[in-house]
């Protein structure tokens, strides 16, 4: 067990993180999400049945969600799951792929929290389907067709303002 | 649908603190610690079962040979000798060539002499001792390895008086360091009860 939740961790510490940063839209709280969602299954005294990576996927979004709900009757948290690209940078991108990669974090950041749970769970952590059925305890059916319109509303997001943006020039 | 999701699989994501990593890996060495294998050995609970029975019909023989009144020598404090009425002696083994309380278990005795039709009211606490050792004796056997006592002491079964049953703050076993079956208080050990 303890081997399996130290390989899990390694390979989805980031999809984990994310997944918490779009529930409770803090760093702070979400890395305190992930944390007692781990301390938990750590400290757990039967080993979960079935899909474990589901199981610890639906540990740290359940850690997130009783995060927020504390954290956000005294405010508003909105941080951004992608990483900040400053001046400070080591590197450079064109200005279009730029503008480019700047409209699809926009287009993800505009679908709603539950939309965005399931891109995080498939795109970063490569989940399947069913296991992101699991760790929600949603139909998979539902994530099946809200994951194809969230990929269609970014899609048409993107073609929209890249429309637009020609017009424009 | 597939070149969205590759551009968006390519979009920097915000890393978590290595605080984080630290936190993480702190759990899951406590975990470590604190349930070694003999944790995940423990749902086979058909074999602890079966080594139950079988040290409960040893008691039994055990009782109808010495007319219900054992005349162990459990009061032996000769390191490396054992009180055990079904022991498979290894006494070299056990007078500490391992390090403290790393012991193997399989020289043990599941019973004491209390046991049986001279059961003090405290049996079944003493069951409970008797089993966690067997428990422990069944891991070592499938195992092969030494059980990892010294993880356990918060383990009140391993570290109370076999007798009394209080914690054992100066425990006489530590005279005998790898052999659980002569875990009694100094007190006990003197009066030889």
């Amino acid at each position: 067990m303890r081997a399996e939740l130290d390989q899990i961790y390694r390979q989805h510490r980031q999809a984990l993180y994310s997944l918490a940063l779009t529930v409770t839209g803090c760093a702070q709280l979400a890395e305190d999400a992930v944390h007692e969602a781990f301390a938990g299954l750590c400290r757990g005294t039967q080993k979960p049945r079935g899909d474990l990576i589901a199981y610890v996927y639906a540990s740290v979004r359940n850690a997130a969600i009783d995060r927020r709900k504390t954290e956000h009757r005294q405010r508003q948290l909105v941080e951004s799951i992608f990483a900040a690209r400053g001046p400070e940078s080591d590197f450079r991108t064109p200005d279009d792929t730029e503008e480019q990669r700047e409209r699809l974090q926009s287009a993800i950041e505009s679908l709603d929290s539950a939309t965005r749970e399931i891109l995080v769970m498939k795109i970063y952590g490569n989940l399947t389907l069913e296991a992101i059925s699991l760790a929600t305890g949603e139909p998979a059916g539902t994530i099946a067709s809200r994951y194809r319109r969230a990929i269609e509303k970014i899609r048409n997001l993107m073609s929209t303002r890249l429309g637009a943006t020609h017009e424009r020039d | 649908m597939n070149e969205i999701e590759d551009q968006i699989r390519q979009l920097s994501l915000r890393p978590p603190e290595d605080s984080l990593d630290r936190r993480i890996f702190e759990e899951l060495a406590m975990m470590e610690r604190l349930s070694p294998q003999f944790d995940e050995s423990l749902p086979r609970r058909g074999a602890a079962v079966v080594t139950a029975v079988w040290a409960t019909l040893a008691c039994l023989a055990g009782l109808i040979v010495f007319g219900g009144n054992p005349s162990l020598n459990s009061g032996s404090s000769e390191p490396g000798t054992s009180s055990s009425m079904t022991e498979t002696t290894r006494a070299e083994e056990g007078s500490g060539a391992a390090g403290e309380g790393s012991g193997r278990l399989d020289q043990t005795v599941p019973f004491s002499s209390g046991n049986g039709l001279n059961a003090p009211a405290s049996q079944n606490a003493e069951f409970e001792l008797a089993s966690a050792r067997l428990l422990a004796t069944e891991w070592e056997m499938q195992s092969g390895k030494v059980f990892p006592t010294a993880l356990h002491l918060k383990d009140l079964r391993f570290f109370e008086c076999r007798r009394c049953h209080v914690a054992l703050s100066s425990p006489w076993h530590q005279s005998v360091p790898n052999d659980l079956t002569v875990t009694a208080c100094t007190d006990c050990h003197k009066t030889g009860s």
